[in-house]
């Protein structure tokens, strides 16, 4: 126990014995450690009940965002949340996170980053090396998978709340000798792959089986240049370069891919994602065309172009695509997320920012937003500039929260940041619970 | 004799415990880690009164052989969240409401992570279910919201009312 807890003790028992002294010891206010140690036993609604209770139990049952979080991690192991006599079942939960987020608990709990690297020196010159060296992060239900500084790694989510001293594990290295980079990353949730491209063409495919990893995994070359993006649902999988698109399928012993079609496309190719159940494909190209593929049956092996439209009348192209739903999408470009509408063709909703530094900096000429993702309820986003956006999905206007990295560091971390390139929000991943995101030396989390 | 440490209470009174025994608190075996084990030492602890210090030291010797608890086990916590007051425990902790407060404080305060859980779980049993009327009631506070203030609050909270 540190000398400020004791201080504090100190003072609790000596303004103890003043209010003792000037009335009835049954009258005494209870303390606030005593209130929030009690609670820490109580339900949701037995919490929400001692918030009405009186002007102190509702500060210190209001502020202490870690009782609200035990009930969040219940909620993430059970489907169903019991509340009392009744069970709350997913959209009550989802009621839930809302009326938390009313509440204010929606706030950065944690200003925990681990800063993958410690060497100030390599760090500046490493990245000065590898700017295109790309760093993601996958969100499943337990672990986040990331790539950072090239090396593969796992952290269990769990962890974030309870052991934040706790290092990301080291799944995967590239060895001495070789100069491949990672350059993308994905993950299919049902068939337990991660997919890996790297900048010499080629891919690498791994089997997560649980909690014990039984090591199968291959490499294989697939394009002869850089690999800019992949994408995988069960078995089909999908790899880009600037020119080149890739559509294959895991073979059925799951060795090799298979190769299903196979484009050289004028246009600069930039990112292609399937849709959540692995029907279709998106891939955005240069000036602002997007193209969508249907790779529907898992027998045949014909893909179909449906069409290619151009969404965007300028110059500019798009930068992320995710499926928002079968057939919607969401685009990012410059300052503003965009849902299309696949069927109609038309732009369904715009959600939009402002540039949050004025346009003569250094910072507002390279704010751009680099990474998206959504919930049924929010969408975020990630910038160059380090700054995190929330929307309310009910209202594209503007956004309702925002966060920037930077303001978060300690001033030996700024140190390591003076570079925009190392304050870039290179992915972000969003459930019910948090979001999480990444900037090339840092893992953030906000729990929501 | 040996393996005795000698602990002031906030009231300048000395009790003598075996080593052994209070080493369950995290904070007194921190201490006797940073002032060595002198039998000749005294150990002050400023926030505890003689009649509560020597509450604690009950239990303490009650639960002298327990294997000891890793707060970071996820296990444990787990288990924690689950588990009951054992009968031992639920019968020593059946005192007035003053006292079991004050033990609340001290175990917080010395560190001593299951009498701390134990005697939170108790008063959460018994606030467990009421309405703020009957908390305030049982905790002996005033409602000291503003009638505004109290309907916004009462808004706020109707999601978890109702259910």
């Amino acid at each position: 126990m540190n000398a400020e807890t004791l201080e504090f003790f100190k003072e609790i028992s000596d303004s103890r014995a003043k209010r003792a002294k000037k009335r009835p010891r049954a009258e005494e206010v209870v303390p606030d450690v005593l209130v929030h140690n009690v609670a820490r036993y109580l339900g949701v609604e037995d919490l929400g009940r001692m918030m009405q209770v009186s002007q102190q139990f509702n500060r210190v049952i209001r502020n202490s965002s870690d009782l609200w979080n035990r009930h969040y991690e219940e909620m993430s192991i059970e489907a169903i949340l019991p509340i009392g006599k009744t069970r709350v079942r997913g959209y009550e939960r989802l009621r839930l996170a809302h009326a938390w987020a009313k509440k204010g608990f929606l706030r950065q709990r944690n200003k925990f980053r681990l800063v993958i690297d410690k060497k100030a020196k390599d760090q500046n010159s490493e990245s000065h090396n590898s700017n295109s060296s790309a760093i993601s992060l996958i969100n499943t239900k337990h672990l986040l998978i990331m790539v950072m500084n090239n090396k593969l790694y796992e952290y269990p989510k769990a962890h974030l709340r309870e052991h934040t001293s706790f290092q990301p594990k080291l799944i995967a290295q590239i060895g001495k000798g070789f100069s491949k980079k990672f350059t993308s990353l994905d993950y299919c949730s049902k068939s337990k792959v991660l997919l890996s491209g790297f900048d010499n063409g080629e891919v690498g495919v791994a089997r997560l089986s649980g909690k014990a990893k039984d090591g199968r995994g291959f490499m294989q070359k697939i394009i002869g240049e850089e690999i800019n993006s992949v994408s995988c649902v069960e078995r089909n999988f999908c790899v880009t370069s600037t020119d080149k698109l890739e559509i294959l399928r895991l073979n059925e012993k799951g060795d090799w891919l298979d190769r299903l079609l196979s484009l050289d496309n004028q246009m600069r190719i930039k990112k292609g994602k399937f849709s959540p159940d692995g029907k279709k494909l998106a891939v955005t190209l240069a000036e602002g065309y997007l193209a969508f593929y249907d790779v529907e049956s898992a027998n045949s092996s014909k893909v179909d172009l449906l069409k290619q439209v151009r969404m965007l009348t300028n110059a500019h192209s798009f930068g992320e695509v995710e499926f928002f739903s079968d057939h919607e999408i969401l685009t990012t470009r410059h300052n503003t997320v965009r849902l299309y509408d696949t069927r109609s063709k038309e732009l369904a909703q715009k959600y939009e920012t402002q540039n949050p530094y004025e346009s003569r900096t250094a910072a507002g000429k390279v704010f751009e937003l680099t990474s998206m993702s959504s919930t049924n309820f929010g969408l975020m986003a990630g910038s160059t500039t380090g700054d995190v956006f929330l929307w309310d999905l009910r209202n594209p206007r503007s956004h309702i929260r925002k966060w920037n990295i930077a303001n978060e560091l300690s001033n030996e971390r700024r140190r390591l940041h003076t570079q925009f390139s190392n304050l870039v929000i290179t992915s972000i991943e969003m459930d019910v619970f948090g979001a999480y995101f990444i900037s090339p030396y840092s893992l953030n989390w906000i729990d929501i | 004799m040996p393996g005795l440490v000698t602990l002031v209470s906030q009231d300048n009174q000395k009790i003598e415990v075996e080593l052994n025994v209070i080493r369950q608190s995290k904070v007194i075996s921190g201490m006797l880690q940073d002032l060595g084990e002198d039998e000749d030492t005294e150990y002050p602890i400023p926030n505890v009164s003689h009649a509560i210090l020597k509450k604690i030291i009950e239990w303490c010797e009650e639960h002298k052989d327990d294997a000891p608890i890793d707060d970071e086990d996820p296990n444990y916590q787990e288990k924690k969240r689950t588990q009951e007051v054992p009968r031992w425990d639920a019968e020593f902790l059946k005192v007035d409401q003053g006292t079991l407060f004050e033990i609340i404080l001290a175990a917080n305060y010395l560190d001593i992570g299951r009498l701390l859980d134990f005697a939170c779980m108790t008063v959460a049993d018994q606030i467990r279910g009421k309405t703020p009327e009957e908390i305030r009631k049982h905790f002996n506070i005033k409602n000291d919201f503003t009638e505004e203030e109290m309907e916004q609050i009462k808004k706020e909270n109707e999601w978890c009312e109702g259910n």
